[in-house]
């Protein structure tokens, strides 16, 4: 049974900006995120890993929404307007949903990367 | 946001969500933690640094765009001016915000390609990065291009291909009665990395049966049949 409940103080993550001026300042964790990913570590250093399934889920993110600065005009390559999957033009095999929304995900199965 | 002082080595960790639009403006070294700094642009155009909240690649990314018009003839100097690159991406974010904002290869017109490559390296043979190399091409049928690019390009931010610095860059080639997807590597002679690159591409890419995956060293691609053909049971090359 748990006892008479105690409520702390609730404040704001405290994150704290480093400057540094040299490689040998930069933290041991520096290369760690909350988001899980994969991080394998080898002699030398770590290297950024993602698999398919981990970047296709970044696609819907507000942060990945916008265009970019700068996005050159070029008629019938770039566009202001998110492209979704044009699929008139692919065999599709299976539908992925995702959450109920639009799909984003390219018809072909699953595979284990 | 921490501004970049011309006359300090500063090294960007954060940038305040509010900066993002400057975000682009600010050059800045980025520190692959192994001592490489892969942001040695020969360029002169600014490079990019992960915003606050996405997630980094191992490398920068800039994308590229070329196409040939029937009039020209293919030289060098008219593909180098036919070619322009689009924008380079240091994150996972940033490379959705410009693939989201590009058409499809599938739908795109005429001779076109899209070029992947790693910042500071130009998707042309003369590259220094290049110019001891080759690529694997593999040749689709038409309506199979925008999904294998898409799924190269994945593999290849996410580092799946695990051959050290060797990848250079992925090419769509959208072409007349048939389309290219094709990786190149730094050193065409290194059996290891080539080898390993292949099942990385029959892994990740799942092709359609009887799909031939050819071998070309960048020099070898300038003299009429002269292909390096990698034998697929034995590995070894003819």
């Amino acid at each position: 049974m748990s006892t008479s409940r105690q409520f702390s103080e609730s404040r704001a993550i405290p994150t704290r900006t480093v400057l540094i001026n040299d490689t040998t300042q930069l933290p041991h964790d520096y290369c760690t995120t909350p988001g899980g990913t994969l991080f394998s570590t080898t002699p030398g250093g770590t290297r950024i890993i993602y698999d398919r399934k981990f970047l296709l889920d970044r696609r819907n993110s507000p942060i990945a929404q916008t265009a970019p600065a700068h996005l050159p005009v070029i008629p019938g390559v770039t566009s202001q307007n998110v492209l979704r999957e044009n699929k008139k033009n692919e065999a599709n095999n299976h539908i992925n949903k995702h959450d109920g929304k639009p799909i984003t995900d390219d018809a072909q199965f699953e595979m284990d990367i | 946001m921490l501004a970049r002082d011309a006359n300090r080595d500063i090294w960007c960790l954060f940038f305040s969500p509010k900066d993002e639009e400057d975000q682009e403006e600010t050059d800045c070294h980025h520190d692959n933690s192994d001592g490489t700094n892969n942001n040695n642009n020969n360029n002169r155009r600014k490079t990019v640094c992960p915003g606050a909240g996405e997630h980094p690649l191992q490398y920068n990314y800039t994308f590229w765009y070329s196409r040939r018009t029937p009039s020209r003839p293919a030289s060098s100097q008219s593909y180098e001016q036919n070619i322009r690159q689009i924008g380079s991406v240091a994150s996972v974010e940033q490379f959705w915000r410009f693939y989201s904002h590009l058409v499809r290869p599938g739908d795109l017109s005429g001779h076109s390609d899209f070029h992947l490559f790693k910042e500071g390296i130009k998707p042309m043979w003369e590259d220094e990065s290049n110019r001891s190399g080759g690529k694997w091409i593999i040749r689709l049928r038409k309506g199979l291009a925008s999904r294998f690019w898409e799924n190269i390009i994945l593999a290849m931010l996410g580092e799946q291909f695990m051959v050290g610095e060797e990848i250079c860059g992925a090419v769509v080639s959208i072409r007349f009665q048939e389309d290219i997807l094709s990786i190149w590597n730094r050193t065409s002679n290194d059996q290891t990395t080539t080898s390993r690159i292949r099942d990385t591409l029959r892994r990740v890419l799942n092709l359609p049966t009887n799909s031939i995956m050819e071998y070309k060293t960048h020099t070898d691609s300038l003299r009429p049949a002269q292909v390096s053909h990698l034998d697929s049971d034995s590995g070894k090359s003819l």
